[in-house]
């Protein structure tokens, strides 16, 4: 069984978005540190974005407001970003990597902006290690944030759901139940996954797990915006549950 | 509007039991009641093991047989949540269509009147709440000579009438009605494995560890009996820690045909008295998943004690 904070396969091309809850500041630069190795290794151009961060292995950190400027919406957001690869490109980098401490500009939009940029790291060389101050975030916050990158550290938010790597379609990768049943809700709402020809395709190759709630909830959603999940998984147990709980809104393709 | 038969006025089900001492005792109630149904162009349906649906078969004259129904008994009467559901879904068919009646005579396979008899006993009493809003007319056969005497009270206690070789329909004097007969929990024998320690007691587990323990004693089973063993084991500690009390302690027994959980919490139980039987979309009560789980077993009990409440869950052959 995959656990929750073991990313999710991605191709060469395709960047890493995870989520690090911290409570200790020094337990954060440390994986910072390792983040950048790998990064430095991997030939890419590599950033710190934070404020009060000191520097970390040669590289100086920027103020949070200079690449997070206020009042920037979630699609100009990813935009900075999107530049900001391409011209690590351009420079002869094999892509960007970046760290940053984002505990400031915690809010529930915020969510919606880090599930767009994990959909352009889905498909483009863009990394992110996303550190927030778990002392200080709303739990539930937190575990919006942390659901909505391909891995994270934060216990108790049992799936991942993210873009898929090269297409960007909406993935579901670890355990739905119970337990993380709220943040699904608001983690899709945050989302607004794209609706194609009345379909809300779901990958959930990943997925280790699905009840009947999660599959409820799934439905739910996707009839609210006149579609019909699909969820395209292996796991005999959702086709057998969908085909028991006769719901409207949701069908299971078995692969 | 009058029905055939004997129902005549009878609003709803009528349900009634057959126990026979012989194969001539059976044909002698079956084929006036199919042929009847045939010739007053009622849905009638046949379900029964094959030796039996045989027996019915050759007894047919030419021009009734073709408009009877064959069911596999053994399939319809795998689980009872799922006959319940079965059942429904044809019934609903075919007063969609506009039977004014629907016929069907089924006789629950000898194995079911071992380990298992109590949740049929369940199905029998609570089958006469989920099939009366439609306009059926059922036998139940039941074969004297190899029904044990406990089956037959509780036969007796769960259908309103029989129905003789001599004709005549006559109520039971013992029959309880469902709310009643489910509402009283006698106690459910031990599963055999259960004599010795469980291979592994979780205390408050989340309902992933509960999950993921289920691989760890699985013997060997097909791999969907184990998957549809997950599913249960998921709705029931979610169920346990959402609804009952603390503490919630599962326990997990396994020999080479089968595995057996059991997930006991300090509460006592649902109040629904058809729980399980039912889908009920009422999260409120862990309606849904303790249905789900009855479709996903192939035997689940349920016991109260000073302790608590206990489900166990069966996967593989629990006989």
């Amino acid at each position: 069984m995959r656990a929750a904070g073991l990313p999710v396969a991605r191709p060469a091309s395709a960047g890493r978005h995870l989520c690090w809850a911290y409570a200790d500041r020094a337990d954060f630069l440390a994986t910072a540190r390792r983040f950048f190795t790998e990064g430095r290794a991997a030939g890419a151009a590599l950033r710190l974005v934070g404020d009060d961060l000191p520097d970390i292995d040669g590289v100086r950190p920027e103020p949070l407001g200079s690449s997070f400027p206020p009042g920037a919406d979630p699609a100009a957001q990813v935009e900075i970003w999107a530049s900001a690869t391409v011209a690590a490109l351009a420079d002869g980098y094999t892509g960007l990597w970046v760290v940053g401490d984002a505990t400031p500009l915690v809010s529930p939009a915020f969510v919606a902006y880090e599930h767009l940029i994990d959909r352009f790291t889905a498909q483009h060389p863009l990394s992110g290690l996303c550190a927030y101050d778990r002392r200080v975030v709303d739990p539930a916050l937190l575990a919006d944030l942390a659901c909505v990158h391909a891995g994270h550290n934060v216990p108790g938010v049992p799936f991942r759901l993210h873009a898929a790597a090269g297409t960007g379609h909406l993935a579901l990768s670890g355990e739905l139940d119970a337990t993380g049943a709220a943040t699904l809700v608001r983690a899709l709402e945050w989302a607004a996954p794209a609706v194609v020809d009345g379909e809300l395709v779901v990958e959930a190759g990943s997925l280790d797990f699905v009840d009947h709630r999660s599959l409820l909830q799934l439905a739910s959603y996707a009839r609210g915006r006149g579609a019909t999940a699909v969820l395209r998984t292996p796991l005999p147990a959702a086709a057998r549950l969908v085909e028991l709980l006769r719901v409207p809104g949701i069908r299971v393709e078995a692969r | 509007m009058t029905r055939s038969g004997a129902p005549g006025d009878h609003v709803g089900y009528f349900h009634e039991a057959v126990c026979y001492d012989t194969d001539d005792e059976l044909l002698a109630v079956l084929l006036p009641f199919l042929t009847g149904g045939v010739d007053e162009k009622e849905p009638t349906v046949v379900s029964l093991g094959p030796e039996k649906a045989d027996l019915v078969r050759r007894a047919l004259p030419a021009g009734v047989l073709p408009g009877v129904t064959f069911m596999t008994g053994g399939s319809v009467y795998a689980r009872p949540a799922a006959a319940i559901r079965a059942y429904r879904e044809l019934m609903a068919g075919y007063v969609a269509e506009g039977a004014a009646q629907i016929r069907i005579v089924g006789e629950i396979p000898r194995p079911s009147f071992g380990a298992t008899w109590h949740w049929w006993a369940r199905y029998e009493s609570a089958i006469n709440h989920a099939y009366d809003e439609f306009p059926l007319w059922s036998l139940c056969a039941y074969d004297s000579r190899i029904t044990p005497s406990a089956v037959l009270a509780d036969v007796a206690r769960t259908h309103p009438r029989s129905l003789h070789a001599d004709g005549s329909h006559r109520p039971s004097d013992t029959y309880a009605s469902p709310e009643s007969f489910l509402a009283a929990w006698p106690p459910v024998a031990p599963d055999v494995l259960q004599s010795g320690p469980p291979l592994i007691t979780l205390v408050d587990p989340t309902a992933s560890r509960a999950r993921g323990a289920v691989s760890l004693v699985d013997p060997g089973l097909p791999t969907d009996e184990v998957d549809e063993l997950v599913i249960a084991v998921s709705e029931v500690v979610t169920n346990a820690l959402r609804h009952g009390l603390p503490p919630v302690r599962v326990c997990y027994w396994s020999g080479p045909d089968r595995i057996v959980v059991s997930v006991t919490d300090g509460g006592t139980g649902p109040t629904d008295p058809f729980a399980g039987l039912f889908p009920s979309r009422d999260s409120v009560t862990g309606g849904l998943g303790l249905w789900i789980t009855h479709q996903s077993c192939n035997y689940v009990a349920f016991s109260r004690d000073d302790s608590g409440f206990t489900l166990r869950l069966t996967a593989g052959n629990p006989l």
